[in-house]
C-alpha cells in the first residue's frame, strides 16, 4: 500500500504542468467516510410569550442526529450562539472543526401565525449555503421544523430529506372498561403529532402507505375474519376491497398506485394474489402448497419479493410480475422474513432470525450479504424511509414493543417518541406529495 | 598711366589753344571798341589808316606772337617732357624699390617660411619619435598587463570552476535533499487532505481541482475550485478538506518554503 502510494506521488510530482495553473498537482485519491460536524444554534424567540411555543433547534438537532449522518455538537459546548450570520465567529467554530451551523428566529405574528428564519452557514467558506423565511401556523411549526430539517439534510448530503414524512402504525393498549383495543395511527417520522385513524377492538394489522401518503391500506379483524380496507386519511372514508374466505393480508401497494399485492388464502393455503384497484380484478402470482406472504413491489415495479416457506422455513423469494422463475434470495440463517426493498432497489429490509433472535437486516441484492443492524432480540417490521438513510422498526423494550430507527448504515439506533401503549407493524410513508 | 599723361597733355595743349584764340578775339574786340567812338572825334585820322599796313602790322604782330606762343608752347612741351620724363623715371625709381623691397620681403618670408617648415618638420619628427616610443612602451605595458591579465584570468576562471563545482555539488545535494523533503512534504499534505476529506454520501466517479495558495509555515490564505465536479456538495467536501487540514505541513523557513515551490498548488480530488 504504501509503495503504492509513493509511486503515485513520483508520478504527481512529473505531472507538474497542470492545465490550469503551471503549478504542482496532488491527487487525493481516497477520503473518509465521517458525520458531518453540524452544530444547531438555539433559535431566537421573538413573542409576547416569554417561551417560545417549541424548540426548533433541539427538533432539528434530533432529527439530523437521528439520520445518523451527522455528528450534532452538544448545545452546552457551542462556543457562541449567533442569531445572525453577522454574528458568527467564523474562526472561533473552524478551531472547534465545525463545519457547519444553523442559526435562525422564530418570530411571532400579530395575527397569532409565526414566521421561522434560518440559516445553513458553511464554516470554512464563511458563506451561507441555504437561507430560508417561512410562515407557519401554529399547528404547522413542528412540520416547519421537519422541512428545515429536510432542507439541510439534502444540502449537506445531496440525498433528499425524509423528515417531513409520517409513519403508520398500530398500538394496542388495555383500556379501563373496554378490554383490548387496536389503534391505527399516524405520526411525524420522529413519532410526534400522533393521531389515531381507526380504533377498533380486534386486531389492526399491516398499514401499508399510498404512493400519494393519502391513503392507507390495512388489515381489520373486524366481524372477525380478517379483510383489506383502504382508508383515506384526511376524510376518513374507509372502503373494504378484499373480504374473502380465509385470510386476507399483507396488502402491498404498486409503485404507481393502480394495484395492491396482497396474500389470500381462499384458493387453500396462502398464495400472493395482485388486485387492479380500479376493475378489483385479481391475479394470482404464486401456485405451492407452502405459505406464501408479505409481498413486496420493487421501486420499479416489475418485481415482487415475498416470503414463503416453500424451502423448509421461511425464506425470502423474488418474482418477476410477468412470470419467469422465482428466485430464492436468502441462504443464511433459519428465518428471513417481511422483505422491503430500499427506494433505489439494490437491498432489501428485512427480519433476519438466528438461535431465536429477531433482527432487522439489510440483503444487498447483488452480494447477498445480510448487514444486521440492530442487536436486539425482539424486533420486528422492519420499513425504509422513503429516502433510504433510515429504517423504522419495533422493539421490545421495558414498557413492551416500542417504536424505534436505525440509520441504514446501522450506526445510529433511537427510540422515537414515547407511545402509550405497545406499537406494532410502524410502516414510513412516502415522500409528501409535491406542492403544485 | 601713360594714357593719363598723354591725355593731360593733350588737354594742357587744348587749353593753351583755346587761350590763344581767346587772346586773339578779345584783342580785336578791344581794337573795334576802342575804335568806335573815334569817328565822332578823329573821324578822318581813323580813316586815313592804311589798311594793308594794318593788316601787315597784324600779321606781323601775329606771326611774333605765335613765334612767342610757339616758344612758349615748345618750352612749356619740354618742361612738361622732362617732368614727364623725371616723373617717369621717379616712378620706375620707385617702382623698382619697391619691387625690390618686395622681393626683399618674399626672399625673406620664403627664408623664414622655411626656417619654420624645417622647425616643424623637426618637431613633428621628434613628436613622431617621442609617440614612437611612447606606443612601443605602451604597447610592452599592454603586453605586459594582457599577460598579467591573462593569468589572472585563468586564475579566476579556475578558482571559479572550483567554486562552481562546489556550488554545483552543494546544489545537487540541496536539490536531492528538497526532493526527498517535497516527497515528504506532498505525502503529509495527501495524508491531511485525504483524512479531512469526507466523502460519506457522495456518489462515486466525482472530480474536482482546487488551486490552493499557501504561505511559509503551511497556512492556507486561498482555495479556489478551478475545475468543478458539478456536484455542489463534493466541491464543498474538497474545499472544506482543505481548508480544515490547514496549515499544511510545509516549511517555515521562507527559503526552504520558496524552493519548493508549493506557495501554489492544485489538488484533484478524485476518490476511488
Amino acid at each position: 500500500m504504501i509503495s503504492r502510494i509513493l509511486l503515485f506521488f513520483v508520478l504527481a510530482l512529473q505531472a507538474t504542468a497542470s492545465p490550469a495553473e503551471d503549478a504542482l498537482e496532488i491527487v487525493i485519491d481516497r477520503g473518509i467516510e465521517n458525520t458531518l460536524p453540524i452544530a444547531v444554534v438555539p433559535f431566537g424567540w421573538s413573542g409576547a410569550a416569554q417561551d417560545p411555543p417549541m424548540d426548533f433547534a433541539l427538533t432539528i438537532s434530533n432529527n439530523l442526529d437521528r439520520s445518523g449522518r451527522f455528528a450534532v455538537m452538544d448545545t452546552e459546548d457551542l462556543p457562541q450562539r449567533p442569531l445572525q450570520f453577522q454574528e458568527v465567529n467564523f474562526r472561533d467554530w473552524r478551531l472547534l472543526n465545525m463545519e457547519n451551523i444553523v442559526l435562525g428566529t422564530l418570530k411571532a405574528l400579530p395575527d397569532g401565525n409565526f414566521e421561522v428564519e434560518f440559516r445553513l452557514i458553511d464554516v470554512y467558506r464563511g458563506a451561507q449555503i441555504a437561507g430560508f423565511r417561512i410562515p407557519a401556523s401554529p399547528k404547522q411549526l413542528r412540520r416547519t421544523a421537519h422541512r428545515i430539517s429536510d432542507i439541510i439534510f439534502e444540502r449537506l448530503t445531496g440525498i433528499r430529506g425524509a423528515f417531513d414524512t409520517r409513519i403508520a402504525y398500530v398500538t394496542v393498549r388495555e383500556d379501563q372498561g373496554k378490554g383490548r383495543r387496536y389503534y391505527l395511527q399516524i405520526a411525524d417520522a420522529d413519532g410526534f403529532n400522533s393521531q389515531v385513524l381507526m380504533e377498533s377492538g380486534e386486531p389492526l394489522m399491516s398499514p401499508a402507505w399510498s404512493p400519494d401518503a393519502r391513503q392507507l391500506a390495512y388489515v381489520s379483524f373486524e366481524g372477525r375474519n380478517s379483510a383489506i380496507f383502504i382508508q383515506d386519511i384526511i376524510t376518513g372514508q374507509r372502503t373494504r376491497i378484499a373480504a374473502f374466505s380465509g385470510i386476507n393480508s399483507a396488502p402491498a401497494w404498486s409503485p404507481d398506485g393502480s394495484r395492491l399485492a396482497m396474500t389470500l388464502s381462499r384458493e387453500g393455503d396462502p398464495e400472493i394474489y395482485v388486485m387492479d384497484l380500479a376493475s378489483r380484478s385479481l391475479q394470482r402470482l404464486t401456485n405451492d402448497r407452502g405459505i406464501d406472504t408479505e409481498p413486496a413491489f420493487s421501486p420499479d415495479g416489475r418485481r415482487i419479493a415475498f416470503t414463503s416457506d416453500r424451502g423448509g422455513n421461511p425464506q425470502i423469494y423474488e418474482m418477476n410480475l410477468n412470470g419467469g422463475e422465482i428466485k430464492r434470495l436468502t441462504f443464511v440463517g433459519e428465518y428471513n422474513a417481511r422483505p422491503r426493498y430500499s427506494p433505489d432497489g439494490k437491498s432489501m429490509s428485512l427480519l433476519h432470525a438466528q438461535g431465536g433472535a429477531y433482527r432487522i437486516g439489510i440483503l444487498d441484492l447483488e452480494s447477498t450479504d445480510i448487514l444486521l443492524l440492530t442487536s436486539a432480540s425482539l424486533d420486528e417490521s422492519p420499513s425504509f424511509a422513503p429516502n433510504g438513510s433510515m429504517i423504522i422498526y419495533a422493539t421490545s423494550g421495558r414498557r413492551g414493543s416500542e417504536l424505534a430507527a436505525v440509520s441504514s448504515d446501522g450506526s445510529v439506533h433511537q427510540r422515537l417518541a414515547l407511545q402509550v401503549g405497545a406499537v406494532q407493524e410502524p410502516a414510513w410513508g412516502p415522500f409528501p406529495p409535491e406542492k403544485p | 598711366m601713360f594714357s593719363r599723361l598723354t591725355f593731360k597733355s593733350s588737354l594742357l595743349s587744348i587749353l593753351l589753344h583755346v587761350a590763344a584764340v581767346l587772346l586773339l578775339v578779345l584783342s580785336f574786340d578791344f581794337t573795334s571798341r576802342q575804335v568806335k567812338p573815334a569817328p565822332q572825334v578823329n573821324a578822318v585820322e581813323a580813316v586815313t589808316v592804311d589798311s594793308a599796313q594794318v593788316e601787315k602790322e597784324l600779321q606781323r604782330l601775329k606771326e611774333l606772337e605765335d613765334a612767342k606762343e610757339q616758344e612758349k608752347l615748345e618750352k612749356q612741351r619740354l618742361l612738361e617732357r622732362q617732368a614727364r620724363e623725371a616723373e617717369t623715371k621717379r616712378k620706375t625709381e620707385e617702382q623698382r624699390l619697391a619691387d625690390l623691397k618686395k622681393k626683399k620681403e618674399q626672399e625673406q618670408k620664403a627664408l623664414e617660411a622655411e626656417q619654420k617648415k624645417v622647425a616643424e618638420k623637426k618637431k613633428e619628427q621628434e613628436e613622431l619619435e617621442r609617440k614612437r616610443k611612447a606606443e612601443a612602451e605602451k604597447q610592452r605595458q599592454d603586453e605586459e598587463a594582457k599577460k598579467k591579465a591573462e593569468a589572472e584570468q585563468k586564475k579566476r576562471k579556475e578558482e571559479e570552476a572550483a567554486r562552481q563545482k562546489q556550488v554545483a555539488e552543494q546544489q545537487a545535494a540541496q536539490a536531492r535533499a528538497d526532493q526527498s523533503l517535497m516527497q515528504g512534504v506532498i505525502a503529509n499534505i495527501y495524508q491531511d487532505v485525504r483524512n479531512n476529506f469526507n466523502i460519506s454520501g457522495l456518489p462515486p466517479g466525482l472530480e474536482c481541482v482546487l488551486l490552493v495558495r499557501t504561505v511559509p509555515g503551511g497556512e492556507v490564505v486561498g482555495v479556489q475550485i478551478s475545475k468543478s465536479s458539478g456536484n455542489e456538495i463534493f466541491d464543498r467536501r474538497a474545499h472544506d478538506a482543505v481548508q480544515k487540514a490547514s496549515p499544511l505541513p510545509l516549511p517555515a523557513d521562507s527559503a526552504t518554503f520558496e524552493r519548493l515551490g508549493l506557495r501554489q498548488f492544485n489538488l484533484r480530488f478524485k476518490p476511488q
